[in-house]
């Protein structure tokens, strides 16, 4: 190795170390003057140029020695990491590509911000719903194009980071949101009743009942009545929601005849604080019912009065 | 104990001393210091200590041109260079003594 070479391996060896071109000013010079004394290779006499340029940091005071602390061994790692990198084919054409995706996130940053805007405005949304929107989103995107072509100063930097990480988070919501739009809504299930054909059953669970029960205008508790919807559709409750199940014990109960018969983890009837608990049917004294035979019709009858 | 050591909490003292002797480059303190007897002393610390009294403004420096090999960089001694010697001097002089003491009790 040259005293060059030698000395080029230190310069890198120290590419990081802030005073370094001051450090190295006449280091070629020296080299020279030991390489000049002796015919031994500079490496015999001097050891690796890593070492003598820890020995020459450490020496110079403005740098710990080698291995000193963490700190210095995770960044001499990440040099390390970053070398290895900077020769790989596909990590540097990947780098090279990067700066052509740009334009493509200034303005799809451009558009998040102004989604987010527009949704602390009015309701969350993430399509622009009406020209104000509209309006909204073309300024963003202008502003975030402006912006991305600035050459950067450190408030510019800071600010883009920001801006960067407000509208990662918003697509990220956005991404989360549109998720869980496809998710089935469970308040509406599709079952099968009757003879098997689906019927859209409608649930009472999401509003914490998950049995009903019937009484008689004087106060008789009724057993064994059919509820339904005004669109005739069966009128059910998921008990099992709460930790209850239908009582199945007499076979399949029709799901939609209240109050259910249903039964808690211990296999006991349901019991209701301060009220009797309904008999569940008797087996085969009712036959089951999955659907009205005709839409429950309400006929009133005026009361006679006296004298009528 | 090792000598590399104690070295390091001296070295500025011993190149102080060389370069107070007569001005010298970087290879020369390097040899005069050997030639003392510091045999173990590096050319790398050598040259960080002689990079960092020049940085506190404790050494002159200027170039000697040389028609057999490169130019010389030769430090010397400033005022600043002559008080730290004097005040380093006078540390160690206290220092070694206390420690001779110490140990020629140590012996008796």
């Amino acid at each position: 190795m040259t005293p060059e070479q030698y000395a080029q391996a230190v310069r890198e060896a120290l590419a990081d170390h802030p005073e370094r071109d001051e450090l190295l000013e006449d280091l070629d010079d020296h080299l020279g003057e030991i390489a000049a004394e002796s015919d031994l290779p500079l490496e015999e006499r001097l050891g690796p140029p890593g070492v003598y340029a820890e020995e020459l940091a450490a020496a110079y005071g403005d740098r710990p020695e080698s291995g000193g602390n963490r700190r210095t061994a995770a960044r001499a790692w990440g040099r390390r990491v970053g070398a290895l990198l900077r020769v790989s084919a596909p990590y540097s054409g990947f780098r090279a590509f990067l700066p052509e995706l740009r334009p493509g996130w200034w303005v799809l940053r451009g558009y998040l911000l102004a989604m987010v805007v527009v949704s602390f405005a009015a309701q969350v949304r993430l399509v622009p719903m009406n020209p104000g929107d509209w309006a909204v989103v073309l300024a963003g995107i202008f502003v975030s194009v402006w912006f991305g072509r600035r050459a950067g100063s450190r408030v510019v930097v800071l600010l883009a980071v920001a801006a960067n990480a407000v509208a990662a988070l918003a697509l990220f919501a956005g991404m989360v949101e549109a998720g869980g739009l496809t998710t089935p809504v469970p308040s509406e299930s599709v079952a099968t009743a009757g003879r098997g054909e689906p019927v859209y059953m409608r649930q009472a669970s999401s509003d914490g009942v998950y049995n009903l029960r019937p009484y008689a205008k004087d106060g008789t508790p009724l057993t064994d009545v059919y509820l339904y919807d005004q669109d005739g559709n069966p009128f059910t409750t998921r008990p099992e929601d709460y930790g209850y199940q239908v009582d199945r014990s007499c076979g399949d109960p029709v799901l939609n005849r209240y109050p259910l018969p249903l039964i808690d983890g211990d296999a006991a009837m349901e019991q209701e604080p301060g009220m009797d608990a309904p008999k569940a049917p008797a087996c085969g004294s009712v036959t089951p019912s999955a659907a009205p035979s005709s839409a429950p019709t309400v006929s009133p009858t005026p009361a006679r009065t006296k004298g009528d | 104990m090792d000598s590399s050591q104690l070295l390091k909490g001296v070295l500025d003292l011993a190149v102080l001393a060389v370069l107070k002797e007569r001005d010298g480059y970087g290879y020369d303190v390097v040899r005069r210091l050997r030639e003392a007897g510091l045999d173990e002393v590096g050319d790398a610390s050598v040259y960080g200590t002689l990079r960092r009294l020049f940085k506190a403004g404790a050494l002159t420096s200027y170039v000697v041109a040389s028609d057999e090999g490169p130019h010389r960089k030769y430090y010397g001694l400033n005022d600043v260079g002559r008080q730290m010697y004097a005040t380093s001097a006078k540390t160690w002089g206290s220092f070694s003594a206390t420690m001779a003491a110490l140990l020629k009790e140590e012996r008796s």
